[in-house]
């Protein structure tokens, strides 16, 4: 009891009073019109300086002075070409009314043809456009979650300086929009000194948190990892040496075959723990603003099931494929397939966790895409292709069985519950080979994976 | 919807919740997916009770989380578009 009462701090009125009475000129304060006021000038800070850090990455983008000024004012534009489009919804046309993410994502393909399409002489707006290609990805995702809530009617009365906090968060985050757009903050917004003080006091427990998985991090990097950091360096020089499995993969079907079992589940230990402790980061700082919002991973490690742990290990992006590719293809397909839920089931399942997915990562190899070089995305992608395959199947045969089950809780029993979380454990360990960043090729991986089993 | 159907899907959600092993009480204005006691997965489960029950056909709903994430939510929505 003690131990939850600690561990659950922000909900004990206690320690919310004392918040209170401590920062009680703090909470007055941070109205939200201030603390809306402050995301949004960090949110022009990102809006400026993000596209321009990206254009550096690549020569031919413009790198003058000019030529980024152009390409930070159209990005600029177009998010708020894509605003109008939001609070002016149902005066859009009809086609774009029925499928705003379609044409959004069409739109942006049109424009990658066309820059796809230009010649390296083709004067310095050809540069501008490949500026914005590179940019954009990181955008259009949250651009799709403003156009959902002008889709929903709940866009109107926003105003485009407070979308801008969710199209470029000073909070952070990746391609994925943590915190999904402006709509789902402001549900979550603290309306009263108190839940402000709950807010803030759950933001500061997950920054504990973030702290923990670091160090839990540096531990394992320095006990079951080599060469070592400090932590190895306290030990004398001594480590466990387990290689990391990006190591262990390159070598195929020549690895150590417990070598590799070992360091499986340890990647999966790792990984874990490097997307809490930098997902806690991001929710925390909205959460120290008033925005109390779910976190991004909890406790996959302790899920019964595939389903249950790809709900809590990346939440936001889980929602997100949920939200553009899930939930449309089931609901459009019932009418076709209602006779049929284990094929509707399976088709929304592949278009979220497969193609979606896919699609997302595809978005993410900006730099080759910008360049035209599709085939190259295809190629560089094989592995992701795998993984995303092998992750849909998963989730489908999951969520099938919880059907099946007809609403029956699982067994309770301390055995049944650990076998069940081993098996997801064993299961995402297994995936993650084709997950790992590097230039493994996919082969490899194959062999690797077979030789797990003395198959290779 | 009539007292019949609704002790139905009260009984429905309860499922629902005692699946992902919450066993809490829930009023009819309550939260469901917003508070996260259900996660957005829970969402098929829902829809397919809801179209084989009252008849709603999704495919001409603009769907929202926010239709179905209360009991009160899900009364408005089948007297709205079921067919029942």
């Amino acid at each position: 009891m003690k131990i939850k009462r600690l561990t659950q701090f922000h909900e004990d009125p206690a320690v919310i009073a004392w918040w209170r009475a401590w920062m009680g000129w703090m909470l007055k304060w941070l109205t939200p019109f201030w603390r809306r006021s402050i995301l949004v000038a960090g949110a022009i800070y990102v809006a400026v300086s993000n596209p321009l850090s990206y254009l550096e990455k690549v020569l031919e983008a413009p790198n003058d002075l000019l030529g980024s000024a152009l390409v930070v004012l159209t990005i600029f534009c177009i998010a708020w070409l894509i605003y109008q489009a939001t609070v002016r919804f149902n005066s859009l046309p009809t086609t774009i009314r029925r499928h705003p993410q379609l044409t959004l994502h069409l739109l942006f393909w049109g424009f990658l043809a066309i820059a796809w399409n230009t010649t390296p002489t083709a004067g310095p707006w050809r540069a501008v456009m490949l500026g914005i290609a590179l940019f954009f990805p990181n955008l259009i995702w949250r651009c799709g979650y403003m156009l959902y809530s002008g889709q929903n009617g709940r866009a109107v009365g926003t105003s485009f300086p407070q979308q801008l906090i969710c199209l470029f968060p000073v909070f952070g985050g990746t391609h994925t929009p943590y915190g999904k757009g402006l709509e789902f903050l402001s549900k979550f917004e603290a309306k009263t000194e108190e839940e402000l003080a709950r807010s803030q006091l759950a933001g500061i427990k997950l920054l504990i948190l973030a702290s923990l998985w670091h160090l839990g991090l540096v531990i394992m990097e320095g006990v079951l990892y080599g060469p070592g950091n400090h932590v190895t360096r306290a030990l004398g020089g001594h480590t466990i040496g387990i290689p990391n499995l990006a190591q262990l993969v390159t070598q195929g079907a020549g690895a150590p075959r417990y070598t590799s079992w070992v360091s499986i589940y340890c990647e999966l230990i790792w990984q874990v723990l490097h997307l809490a402790r930098n997902g806690h980061g991001v929710i925390a700082v909205l959460r120290l603003f008033g925005f109390n919002v779910f976190r991004n991973t909890y406790k996959p490690l302790l899920a019964e099931s595939i389903h249950e742990f790809w709900n809590r290990y990346y939440y936001y992006f889980k929602e997100l494929l949920v939200n553009f590719f899930f939930i449309p293809v089931f609901m459009q397909l019932g009418g076709m397939l209602r006779k049929w839920p284990r094929l509707r089931l399976f088709a929304a399942v592949f278009a979220a966790a497969f193609v979606g997915n896919m699609y997302y990562h595809l978005l993410n190899k900006k730099s080759l895409l910008a360049h035209g070089d599709v085939f190259g995305v295809i190629y560089s992608a094989r592995s992701d292709f795998f993984y995303a395959f092998l992750l849909a199947i998963g989730i489908y045969i999951s969520m099938l069985r919880k059907e099946r089950r007809g609403g029956r809780p699982l067994s309770a029993a301390r055995v049944a519950r650990i076998l069940r979380i081993f098996g997801v454990w064993t299961f995402f360990s297994l995936i993650f080979i084709w997950n790992l960043k590097g230039g493994t090729p996919f082969f490899t991986r194959v062999y690797f994976f077979l030789n797990l089993f003395g198959l290779a | 919807m009539d007292i019949n159907e609704k002790t139905k899907l009260r009984t429905f959600l309860q499922s629902c919740l005692v699946e992902r092993g919450d066993r809490a009480e829930f009023q009819d204005d309550e939260s469901l997916f917003d508070s996260g006691r259900l996660d957005s997965l829970t969402i098929t489960r829902i829809v397919v009770y809801l179209e084989q029950e009252f008849g709603v056909n999704f495919a001409h709903v603009n769907f929202d989380v926010d239709l179905i994430d209360s009991v009160q939510a899900i009364e408005s929505l089948v007297d709205t578009v079921g067919s029942h």
